[in-house]
């Protein structure tokens, strides 16, 4: 089944109509769902666009590129919404965001899917996008919990430390509740998967005509890769988020985490 | 005789007005010393017991513990020797019996052990009874906390107490009881390797007199 321009305006004139009910029920939203609704129709044909080009340029070095600019922005989103800064948030999330979803691309490239040409950009960015939109939520939670979390219970980690805890014993609490958080959207749609819902990725391959069995197959793959890359991402944003806060004299440097935006 | 603290040239990283707000202090407590430190508001006197123990940051400095110097991964022990108590005691979560249980659980203290009967002699020397401990935590009133406070430390086998204020939000009858106490707690450490010692901030002039047998000016 392939869609025809006028079938996705079609879609459209639903919002259309969405936000003239709104629009005369006074809910003040009209502007924001149009604009969204806008935002996301001309986002995606850029992307689209963009990715016709790199599938037809066959070049690893463009093929990186793109991974390298998603993941840039990805980090850049985490550590953008953390309510509380500190020195080296931004260059943390890079690192986290980088690795946890990089080794599991590789890792399932070779391992899992046996893709021929790694680059292949059909295969790849899908699948690094994917991993990324995923991560990007959980490692956002993790570090806004974890500078929330140090910083209004300041009095307790000063206060372990001063009865003779290391700095590993008086943060632990806090970096426990920060991957605890980081790691529960996932946990919770891997608990209701197929139950509640149909992922995202498994609905479009029925759309498109795949057998059900080869649909679930691939959803459980994807499931387990980004759940792996949430859980790496969030353990890096805290571990790393941690040696940036803490000095090997056991000291908290509570005067690096910024006040709230 | 090696002095039980020694602190040089001690220099904070936290200024006002382009000064340090601390800016090279030194001296030395020696066993039983019991030294009153003094000053306005906002000299720092707060600040240097923190700085004391590494929770504030020093830009130079050398603390020693009899006779040695502190290195970065001594810290926790050095900690566990020195106990610092807050003008406004913080608080573990749950109960207070909980909060004397908290800090054994710190590899530091692993070879400790846990005394009940210990606790239950702190408390009745402060007409408290057993069921204090399990009272929450949170609930408690400023002396009652500063009380658990103190109670939380001695059970660590600390040598040095910093004490910043520790009075100021107990009554006249347990204010005294825990002058009284301090003090006893110092001089009954008789024993040769047994040392104690204690720096206390206060504003009364009085408490300054009773409590010190040195005294330090910021």
């Amino acid at each position: 089944m392939i869609l025809s321009l006028t079938q996705v305006a079609i879609a459209g004139l639903l919002i259309f109509f969405s936000g003239l009910l709104a629009l005369g029920l006074k809910l003040k939203i009209t502007r924001s769902l149009w604009i969204a609704s806008l935002r996301t129709a001309l986002q995606l044909f850029m992307m689209g666009f963009l990715l016709q080009w790199v599938f037809q340029a066959e070049s690893t070095l463009v093929v990186i590129l793109m991974m390298a600019t998603m993941t840039v922005v990805a980090a850049f989103t985490a550590a953008q919404r953390s309510i509380r800064h500190f020195p080296g948030i931004l260059h943390n999330s890079i690192t986290a965001i980088g690795f946890s979803s990089w080794s599991l691309i590789l890792f399932s490239s070779f391992v899992i899917f046996h893709i021929p040409n790694w680059s292949d950009p059909q295969y790849i960015i899908p699948l690094l996008g994917m991993i990324l939109g995923n991560s990007l939520n959980g490692i956002c939670l993790a570090l806004d919990r974890f500078t929330e979390e140090l910083f209004s219970k300041r009095d307790q980690v000063d206060l372990a430390l001063s009865l003779g805890a290391t700095s590993w014993e008086a943060a632990k609490p806090s970096l426990m509740t920060a991957i605890r958080i980081g790691t529960l959207p996932i946990i919770n749609s891997m608990m209701v998967a197929g139950v509640v819902s149909l992922p995202g990725m498994m609905t479009g391959q029925l759309l498109a005509g795949v057998i059900p069995i080869e649909a679930v197959k691939y959803q459980i793959v994807i499931m387990f890769l980004v759940a792996t890359s949430t859980f790496l991402g969030t353990l890096g944003v805290v571990l790393l988020g941690y040696h940036r806060l803490f000095n090997h004299w056991h000291q908290f440097e509570y005067w690096k985490v910024g006040h709230k935006k | 005789m090696t002095p039980l603290l020694e602190i040089k040239n001690l220099t904070s990283q936290i200024t006002r007005e382009g000064r340090p707000l601390l800016n090279a202090v030194s001296f030395s407590l020696n066993k039983s010393d019991r030294l009153v430190l003094k000053g306005a508001s906002g000299s720092g006197k707060s600040l240097l017991l923190r700085s004391l123990i590494f929770l504030d940051p020093l830009s130079s400095g050398e603390v020693f513990l009899n006779g040695k110097l502190i290195a970065p991964k001594e810290v926790p022990h050095y900690r566990s020797q020195v106990i610092y108590l807050g003008q406004k005691p913080s608080l573990l979560e749950g109960t207070v019996q909980e909060n004397f249980e908290g800090p054994f659980l710190f590899q530091i203290h692993q070879n400790k052990k846990y005394d009940r009967q210990i606790i239950s002699h702190y408390l009745s020397i402060f007409n408290l009874q057993d069921s204090f401990l399990n009272q929450s935590a949170k609930l408690l009133s400023g002396g009652e906390a500063q009380i658990m406070a103190l109670i939380r430390a001695l059970i660590l086998q600390p040598q040095i107490l910093l004490l910043d204020e520790p009075t100021a939000s107990l009554d006249k009858a347990r204010g005294d009881i825990f002058e009284r106490e301090i003090i006893r707690w110092v001089q009954e450490a008789t024993a040769e390797e047994q040392k104690r010692s204690f720096i206390w901030v206060t504003h009364q002039k009085e408490q300054a007199l009773k409590m010190g047998t040195s005294f330090l000016s910021l």
